[in-house]
């Protein structure tokens, strides 16, 4: 196993040793001063490898002009990022929303149930009737007692 | 007297390393321009190779890259990380877009550089060897094929490799572990015994 390993180390090395840069190459690189100007200083470059104490978030946010091409990975991330910090505020706005509602429908129902409970202790303690029925059936008495008086020929005055 | 200023111009970048370079490629400096691309060219130039399979590509992903580098020299942070840590990290990303792209061309056909040194025979064979060699890299996973080239073109210690690859030395490792593995399968379904 441990030739088998070798062979394959000694093979890896030979296949995929370093093979000469062409002349074309070479002669492409050399006219890249001549035929490009140079940007002048803005941002700074930032160096993700070493810069390990950067967050995800502070990664993102970072300027990548000499990394240059950014990778379908780098792609995904920040589609994924953008996308979960999106839904996470509509799902916060929902929150919000439907928390709002609950508690202004809660507000109601103490404010009617006060009023109800002040209603009921107002009755209690005979300033005002809560059943109306109760004021009529005391005028239904009263004018039962009149017709009564009439019917004696009294005068119509109640006691 | 200006050709002796120069001259020590010259002979003092052969000397400085690659953040004084940098530093001189944002002045304007070919000479440390062109000192910077005769340390780092070739390499970058074969890591793009050995993942891409593909001379012209390969060209065209080292020519952005070093594009790059005189363009934008003047944002460089020096310190913060090794400059060929950063070029390869370039050459391999831009490699791995290009090959995500649906192609043409046979992944497996790799070219070989000719090896003029030894006995005629040894070379066929080894040649050969290299050439199963080369079509069954090809044929493993993007991010597999890029560790392999990391590790047996640059010549970078796992470490660095990972670095450039921007994952944990650990998943590195096991990336390189996953394509040998690959690789033994492969070449041992091919030749009827494994290496």
């Amino acid at each position: 196993m441990m030739e088998k390993e070798f062979d394959l180390e000694r093979d890896l090395t030979q296949a995929m040793a370093p093979v000469e840069m062409p002349a074309s190459l070479q002669q492409r690189l050399s006219r890249i001063p001549l035929e490009h100007p140079q940007q002048s200083t803005g941002t700074v470059v930032r160096f993700q490898a070493h810069e390990k104490k950067m967050s995800g978030l502070d990664r993102l946010s970072a300027d990548w002009p000499m990394v240059g091409t950014a990778t379908a990975s780098r792609r995904s991330f920040a589609w994924g990022l953008t996308s979960s910090l999106t839904a996470a505020a509509a799902s916060l706005l929902l929150g919000v929303f439907l928390g709002a509602n609950i508690v202004s429908d809660q507000l109601g129902l103490t404010r009617q149930s006060a009023d109800q409970q002040q209603l009921a202790d107002t009755a209690y303690d005979g300033t005002v009737s809560t059943d109306t029925t109760d004021n009529d059936g005391a005028l239904l008495d009263d004018d039962n007692v009149a017709m009564i008086y009439a019917a004696a020929d009294l005068p119509g005055v109640l006691p | 007297m200006a050709d002796e200023v120069s001259a020590g111009a010259r002979l003092t970048s052969s000397v400085l390393d690659d953040d004084a370079l940098l530093a001189a490629v944002a002045g304007g400096d070919q000479s440390a321009f062109a000192q910077l691309m005769s340390r780092h060219a070739g390499r970058a130039y074969s890591l793009a190779f050995r993942i891409l399979g593909r001379r012209g590509d390969a060209e065209d992903v080292v020519q952005d890259a070093f594009l790059q580098v005189w363009t934008r020299a003047a944002q460089w942070q020096a310190g913060r990380a090794k400059f060929s840590t950063w070029l390869y990290r370039v050459i391999v990303n831009r490699c791995l877009d290009l090959k995500r792209r649906p192609t043409t061309t046979d992944i497996t056909a790799i070219e070989e550089p000719a090896d003029p040194s030894g006995d005629a025979l040894q070379d066929m064979e080894r040649a050969q060897r290299n050439a199963a060699l080369a079509a069954a890299v090809a044929k493993l996973p993007e991010r597999q094929r890029a560790a392999i080239a990391l590790t047996y073109t640059t010549g970078l210690r796992n470490a660095a490799a990972a670095a450039v690859m921007e994952m944990s030395v650990k998943a590195f490792e096991g990336l390189l572990v996953r394509a040998k593995r690959t690789l033994r399968d492969q070449l041992a379904a091919t030749d009827g015994e494994p290496l």
